[in-house]
């Protein structure tokens, strides 16, 4: 597949039906109003020379290369500037204009530097592409006059250089910052010839605000932005499309390779979920896929403290079958278990949960979602019917009132984040409620209308006041209520939330948040056309995260803002295969599609299709397996791709656990941190190796194909199967695909989902059924997927971890965007160079309390465990409460994080810790590790 | 498992269901127990309320009434 050169149209598409009837060189075409000439144009398949347009923004009109003849019109417009009219007659190719033409390229070329056959941009570059499309053959003005030949470079960003020589201050990067991303860093400084692209005030694009998303580089139409792996390697030429392997936008990328090597990753324009953008992350960050401490051959040793040993695949498959069989055989069959990543495609988790159901014989399988968005699982299956955000990411830009709970968009999900950021500067209000003031909350050309910094914890108290105002102030949506929803159950809802405990006044007290600006909230919300809830993991990670869940699916149905575009209630999830992973029937109740273990009818399915005895019973849930295992009963594991060591809280006792355990078996690409703890070793595959799917916070269902070939000469699929048919339960799949088709037979949901589909489509939102061929972008659109929608009663509930004075700060967590997650990844690429390390951010007021200074180390420790980091003093995070992040396992955020969780979920409360801080010195051993680990890259 | 932190849990889901009557509040944590929690937790939590089943209903019990009632429940149903 072939991508490199998509077609630009020039201009944006117009929505619209096309009543707009015009000619253009005789071609007679039919446009949506508003449409550009250039547009038009190029949609009946006619080129008109241009530079400064392309078709992600909008136009300009800069360049004068776009000029055309319209009848009874006087001059020579531009087409990217001139709509288009009914009855219009134009002409885009005249000698008048050909002339006008080599004009504009003699004027460029003239300060262009004439290095074509070593410039890096070599056959892509349109400054090139137009000096011949326009004919040029001299340059009339000579070489010799006033010129920026000599500009610097900028080579600060370890991604791409900025060479000023080629600048032909075109301004689109300017406007791909400002219109695409949405974060202003560029601009035009100076005026008339002097006039030239700048980061900020005039800094190095390092040192500016610019958040390295490549929206300028993808944008800039010479090789003045350009990525800095295309210079040291030439030019790709060819391209795979795939899906990124971050966060859960999952972006849709061209991995463009140059021979069998990875070069560059472009966005893709048609990629439902990105359309075109991308991230700093997805962009750039690829290189840990050949990073040196990739461990490609499996390895085992008898006990953790033995060093490991290489062995065949043959070797360690049938070692840790034997292992696993031999535990099963002295502690009974539900001693041992699996864990399914939300890093690795559907088909892998599919077939790990079907091992451990089929080949273990129990339903010991739980994923990392447990650890994220399980609350989220729960609370809109009880609410709405169905496990799964209502939108699809597009839907954004039809809401008038957003909200944004626990979620820090333009971090943890930028390129949605940059939608949002668009919606917003067209004037639709925010609303933000979090601990910490996110950049949303005043970001250039954004203002939020109220930030609810409540106290952590109090979520469910704040949700229930705003539906309180609306429940007694007379904003429901009577008669969206009255078709759509349970009336006992809105009935006995509306009586709880009515009591006076729900108030603003009466929440105040416990949250922090003014009455009155609760009040404000909750009538901005009710009283919007479209008003849409978005949400992270500041909602699910508490002790009550399924109770907000349902407090949001309340205050959504009660407003009537559930089933159509720009409303809703949507899970921003934290990985890319999220909700992949939980669709694919990885918790320990549930097989694929949702479905009860104990659903006899359910489950007789799945035993006739797999021809094996399912239990019917739920299994251990992650938290239960560490508990269990240090019991005694619980002895072996299988973990596919997640580092619980580092990820999962109170790393103490997971340690403890995972020590306590016979058999630890880690499928992953680096020896991470749990695989100390491990006696099996078996090397997973990067992104970029892999074949199957993805399913993004969308219910998007993206292909991920393999851009080359497994580098350990096995699938990661392959190795479960194995498995399996080495412990007695024979699996075996041709192809990844003839996995999804398995998937597909069993799970309503994905009846439609296929590979040649996918292909077909690009991507599928599920459902995909016969009621839906072509996916489902926005749920519950005629009624919810359980019917009515139900309420819940949600009582707010104080979580039990507690401040007093020895712990009397609140310590809550969250994630930069430079790095993911535990950092695996990203600490092994250039991405370090903007997070180095994880630092404490605490409020002068503590920090001068306990006698910290800015940069200096502080201890920090909780009920159980302590770490240290670097303070950094910030008015972000209110008094009293104090952020870090957990990308570096060095710093240990989670060594201080409890094991309360979820009442429904177990889901834990990583955002409410009790803690202390103080000044620590002289410099502790993490300083040194620190500095070790930054020396990784 | 851990004695002490299956009776958070299941007190935790008690509290929860604090809105709702109690019997009830019974049924809907009997009901989260049978779908959620693992035969093996179960079990362990039912060791834990015989083990303090002269502490029922007083200020030293472990165990909250509903999660009790919801424990009677499932044995009923079981």
């Amino acid at each position: 597949m072939t991508l490199l050169h998509e077609p630009d149209y020039g201009t944006p598409a117009i929505e619209g039906e096309a009543t707009v009837h015009l000619e253009i060189d005789g071609h007679a075409i039919a446009v949506p109003p508003g449409t550009s000439v250039m547009r038009a144009a190029a949609e009946v398949g006619l080129s008109v020379p241009k530079l400064c347009a392309t078709d992600s923004l909008d136009a300009f009109g800069s360049c004068r290369l776009c000029l055309v003849e319209i009848d009874g019109r006087k001059g020579t417009p531009a087409s990217c500037t001139t709509p288009c009219e009914p009855g219009m007659k134009v002409s885009t190719q005249t000698q008048r204009l050909e002339r006008l033409r080599r004009g504009v390229m003699e004027l460029y070329i003239s300060d262009h530097p004439l290095d074509c056959l070593t410039c890096p941009a070599n056959g892509d570059c349109e400054l090139q592409d137009m000096a011949g499309v326009v004919g040029l053959r001299d340059v009339r003005y000579g070489y010799a006059g006033e010129n920026h030949l000599d500009a610097p470079t900028d080579s600060s960003n370890p991604y791409f250089s900025f060479d000023e020589s080629k600048c032909i201050a075109c301004s689109r990067c300017v406007r791909a910052c400002d219109e695409v991303q949405g974060t202003l860093a560029l601009t035009i400084e100076g005026r008339g010839f002097g006039s030239k692209v700048a980061a900020s005030a005039g800094e190095s694009f390092m040192e500016s605000e610019c958040v390295s998303c490549g929206a300028c580089v993808q944008a800039c139409p010479t090789s003045t932005l350009q990525e800095k792996s295309v210079i040291d390697l030439g030019m790709p030429t060819r391209t795979v499309l795939t899906t990124c392997a971050y966060c859960g936008v999952g972006c849709s990328f061209k991995a463009e390779l140059r021979g069998d090597e990875l070069v560059r990753m472009v966005p893709y324009k048609d990629g439902g979920a990105n359309e075109g953008h991308s991230c700093v992350k997805g962009r750039f960050a690829f290189g840990y896929a050949s990073h040196p401490d990739r461990v490609l051959s499996p390895m085992i040793r008898e006990s953790i403290d033995d060093p490991w040993r290489e062995v065949s695949w043959d070797e360690a498959i049938d070692y840790t079958a034997t292992r696993f069989k031999q535990i099963q055989a002295t502690y009974g069959p539900q001693s041992i278990g699996g864990i399914t990543s939300s890093r690795c495609t559907n088909e892998e988790v599919f077939v790990v949960q079907k091992a451990v159901r089929a080949a273990f014989g129990n339903n010991n399988v739980d994923t990392c979602a447990r650890v994220c968005h399980s609350p989220t699982g729960y609370g809109l299956k009880q609410t709405f019917g169905t496990s799964a955000g209502t939108q699809d990411f597009r839907s954004v830009a039809k809401a008038d009132v957003i909200v944004v709970i626990g979620a820090n968009p333009t971090e943890g999900h930028p390129v949605f984040g940059s939608r949002m950021k668009r919606r917003l500067r067209e004037g639709a209000e925010l609303i933000v409620i979090d601990p910490r003031r996110i950049d949303l909350v005043r970001t250039p050309h954004i203002e939020a209308k109220h930030h609810l910094q409540l106290q952590p914890g109090t979520n469910v108290a704040v949700v229930n006041a705003l539906a309180h105002v609306v429940v007694t102030e007379g904003l429901v949506d009577r008669e969206y209520v009255a078709q759509r929803c349970e009336a006992d159950a809105f009935a006995a809802w509306a009586d709880f939330i009515s009591l006076p405990e729900n108030s603003p006044e009466a929440v105040e007290a416990v949250s922090g948040v003014p009455a009155q600006m609760l009040r404000e909230a909750g009538r901005l919300y009710a009283s919007a056309p479209n008003a849409a809830i978005y949400y992270g993991l500041g909602v699910t990670e508490h002790s009550q995260g399924s109770t907000m869940v349902m407090g949001m699916a309340n205050l959504a149905m009660a407003t009537g803002n559930v089933g159509r575009e720009g409303v809703g209630v949507n899970p921003l999830r934290g990985q890319n295969n999220v909700q992949g992973s939980c669709d694919m029937g990885s918790f320990p109740h549930e097989l694929p599609g949702y479905r009860h273990v104990g659903d006899d009818v359910v489950r007789a399915q799945f035993e006739s299709m797999w021809g094996t005895t399912l239990q019917s019973e739920p299994g251990l849930r992650i938290p239960n397996m560490f508990d269990e295992a240090l019991s005694g009963t619980f002895k072996g594991m299988y973990i596919q791709g997640e580092d619980l060591a580092q990820s999962d809280p109170n790393t103490k006792h997971v340690k403890a656990a995972l020590a306590a355990m016979e058999l630890v078996v880690v499928q992953d690409l680096f020896l991470n941190e749990t695989a100390a703890f491990a006696h099996v070793f078996l090397p997973g595959t990067s992104f970029l190796e892999k074949d199957g799917t993805f399913t993004n916070a969308e219910r998007r269902i993206n292909r991920v194909r393999p851009v080359m070939p497994s580098r350990t000469g096995m699938q990661e699929w392959e190795v479960t199967c194995a498995l399996a048919t080495a412990m007695g339960y024979p699996m075996h799949y041709d192809s990844s695909s003839q996995i999804m088709d398995e998937v597909a037979a069993v799970t309503p949901t994905f009846a439609g989902v296929s590979f040649a589909r996918l292909d077909e489509l690009g991507s599928i939102q599920w459902p995909c059924n016969e009621e839906h061929p072509t996916g489902t972008p926005i749920m519950h659109v005629d009624h919810f997927v359980r019917g009515l929608g139900h309420f819940v009663e949600t009582p707010y509930v104080p979580t039990d971890e507690r401040t007093n004075r020895r712990f009397p700060l609140i310590l809550t967590t969250g994630r930069i965007l430079s790095q993911y997650n535990v950092g695996a990844q990203t600490r092994r690429t250039a991405n370090v160079a903007w997070h180095p390390e994880d630092v404490l951010e605490i409020h002068s007021y503590d920090a001068e309390e306990r006698g910290v200074a800015d940069g200096t180390w502080v201890s920090i420790a909780s009920r159980v465990g302590e770490t240290t980091l670097r303070a950094k003093i910030s008015d972000r995070v209110p008094h009293g409460v104090v952020y870090t992040t957990f990308h570096h396992p060095v710093s240990g955020a989670n060594v201080v994080t409890t094991e309360y969780s979820d009442w429904a979920t177990n889901c834990p409360e990583y955002k409410v810790t009790a803690v202390q801080v103080r000044p620590v010195t002289p410099v502790p051993d993490t300083a040194e590790a620190l500095t070790k680990s930054q020396g990784r890259v | 498992m851990i004695p002490e932190k299956l009776v958070l849990m299941a007190n935790q889901i008690a509290a929860n269901s604090r809105y709702l009557p109690t019997d009830q509040a019974a049924e809907m944590v009997a009901a989260h127990l049978r779908t959620f929690w693992s035969p093996v937790m179960r079990d362990e939590l039912e060791t834990v309320a015989a083990e303090t089943e002269d502490d029922a209903g007083l200020t030293d019990d472990p165990l909250v009434p509903v999660v009790r009632q919801a424990l009677d429940l499932l044995r009923v149903t079981s």
